[in-house]
């Protein structure tokens, strides 16, 4: 059974809150995230949910509250944006060193300077290495269901480490769409109750968390055990997606294909781009030209092999990045490690890697199909003039 | 109207306009009909009086693009002092504007472009249905009733309901508003010298 309404990214997201009802939601307000813990203050406030929403003085505060919180086995959630990303960084890293299954919303914004409030991976790009899991989300229904996956994947004890679901900022928090909302029985039935394998409040079994041990103690095992429970949550990812689809109809993978089986030239993009690239597709099409669209939905873990696999038939790609390294020119995020998994592998595509969009620069439907006319020039050719291209700056 | 039956309408007008609210109420009455819907703004520093721009897309299946409309089936402007050029920016031959204005289009120069030109008056709809005064009218309602109309997105009928769940004050005054909307629609005529 499922509902329909009108709304915009952040409510979907604000509504997947309530009828998740989290024990605790410390917060910090940061456009264009605002509105999602505005609209659940006014459900706390309307009691709608048991919450204890926590009103702290900084984003640094929210996640450590966040942290607290799930250490005592609570069932926590947060959102955040931009520059409150950044500020919560240290914090990042314990959330996962510690095992701690928060769930949180960044809604993608650019990071200063300058000051810009537009939309672009910058700030969750930079937190790719922090240990969490990364959902990107193309529309508020994505960014609905990733929400209630997330705090299946979070908490399950082979996985147990925090989930941050993506959705664009403006592009999609603050667009109006039809979202499929599920009856709140059978969301509540899907993520049922937090049983956390430890609890500070366990005063028969007390535990202690994160606590210093020497050069001679257990930081790197505790590493390695990280490392394994990021490894084990690919096939948890895609279980949960698939008995999401029992209550859903909608299942879920680490990433969707469209028109790519027989397409000798690919675009690869997260997030909202991948709704215009898709119409670029179709266009394309038309004029008879073979392209396809891999859409990535799950950044952490990264899933190579899969990719490889899902790719090799491929010519030649476009590799869509909403943020850049900075490094040089060895491009964006997700071209860097898209081509790293093809290093080992025999068939590969050519890839080529556009940055574009930052700082909510627009991405219109004709620069999407610029780019495969960019990539087939180049395999026709043979001359490549550059990997890394920007896409939309002005020179 | 685009080949995979998405229809495409871009909204300019200026800050303190609504115009935001009036792409959004449209989506939602479209919406109300079964249609899968899009509305956003450019965001940004508003201010009150500054050009805003909003865009609806309204069609058959889920998937859109998520980009600004580039090529609109339909124009709105909500002020004819509006920067002509971004308002027609884009729209074809046998594309759609809806122009609130007075009497003729007020110097726009619109005969012989091949464009569908609607009038609306609805400052002075607005006004008449107590919708601020003469000189700030509070006009997006009765763009609203127009653009209904010349778009057919969505029914009269489900755009009242929108209305009503969504305003909080001044009800009768706005649903006035998009009933003389939808009903002072008219064609700009162009004569055979502006040809």
């Amino acid at each position: 059974m499922t509902k329909v309404a009108a709304m915009v990214g952040t409510d979907a997201i604000a509504e997947a809150m309530r009828q998740i009802n989290p024990d605790v939601v410390p917060a910090y307000p940061i456009t264009p995230q605002t509105s999602i813990v505005e609209t659940y203050a006014q459900m706390v406030a309307d009691k709608l949910v048991d919450t204890e929403m926590i009103n702290v003085e900084s984003e640094h505060s929210a996640l450590s509250a966040a942290i607290g919180a799930a250490a005592a086995g609570s069932r926590v959630m947060t959102a955040t944006s931009s520059q409150g990303l950044a500020l919560m960084w240290e914090m990042l890293y314990i959330a996962s060193g510690l095992r701690l299954p928060i769930v949180m919303t960044n809604v993608n914004r650019a990071l200063s300077a300058p000051v810009n409030i537009h939309c672009d991976h910058s700030d969750s790009m930079g937190a790719r290495d922090a240990g969490w899991i990364q959902l990107y989300s193309e529309d508020a229904q994505e960014a609905y269901d990733n929400i209630i996956q997330a705090v299946r994947i979070a908490e399950h004890p082979d996985v147990l480490l925090p989930v941050m679901v993506l959705m664009d900022g403006f592009i999609i928090s603050h667009s109006l769409g039809r979202v499929e909302l599920l009856e709140d029985q059978p969301v509540k039935n899907f993520v049922g109750t937090i049983q956390p394998p430890y609890s500070l409040l366990d005063t028969k079994n007390p535990p202690s968390f994160g606590a210093f041990d020497g050069l001679h103690g257990y930081y790197f095992e505790v590493k390695r055990a990280q490392a394994q429970g990021m490894l084990n949550a690919s096939a948890v990812i895609k279980k949960v997606g698939t008995e999401f689809a029992g209550i859903s109809g909608r299942s879920y993978d680490f990433f969707e294909t469209y028109r790519l089986e027989d397409a000798e030239y690919a675009i690869i993009a997260l997030g909202s781009a991948a709704g215009t690239a898709r119409t670029a597709v179709d266009e394309l099409r038309e004029q008879g030209e073979r392209v396809g669209l891999l859409k990535l939905r799950m950044f952490r873990p990264f899933p190579a092999q899969e990719l490889v696999d899902a790719l090799s038939h491929i010519k030649a790609a476009a590799v869509l990045d909403r943020s850049d390294t900075l490094a040089g020119s060895i491009g964006g995020p997700v071209f860097v490690e898209l081509r790293s998994a093809f290093y080992e592998a025999e068939k590969k595509p050519r890839l080529y890697n556009f940055i574009y969009g930052l700082g909510g620069r627009e991405l219109d439907i004709n620069m999407m199909k610029q780019t495969v006319e960019t990539i087939q020039t180049g395999m026709s050719d043979g001359v490549v003039q550059s990997s890394v291209a920007y896409l939309g700056v002005r020179e | 109207m685009k080949a995979n039956g998405l229809k495409e309408i871009r909204i300019h007008g200026r800050g303190g306009h609504g115009v935001v609210f009036a792409a959004t109420a449209l989506a939602e009455a479209a919406y109300r009909e079964g249609k899968f819907v899009q509305a956003f703004g450019i965001y940004g520093a508003e201010r009150r009086g500054a050009p805003v721009t909003a865009f609806v897309r309204v069609g058959d299946r889920p998937e859109m693009p998520r980009c600004q409309i580039q090529q609109p089936d339909i124009v709105v402007s909500f002020d004819t002092n509006l920067p002509k050029e971004q308002v027609l920016k884009g729209l074809k031959p046998g594309g759609m504007l809806l122009l609130n204005c007075p009497d003729s289009s007020e110097g726009w120069d619109l005969c012989g472009r091949g464009y569908l030109v609607r009038l609306v008056d609805a400052s002075q709809i607005a006004v008449k249905s107590g919708l601020g005064a003469v000189g700030i009218p509070v006009i997006n309602t009765a763009i609203l009733g127009a653009l209904v109309q010349v778009s057919g997105v969505c029914s009269l009928e489900s755009l009242t309901s929108v209305l009503q769940d969504k305003i909080p004050r001044h009800m009768n005054e706005n649903l006035a508003a998009a009933r003389g909307g939808y009903a002072g629609v008219r064609e700009l005529e162009c004569y055979a010298t502006a040809l």
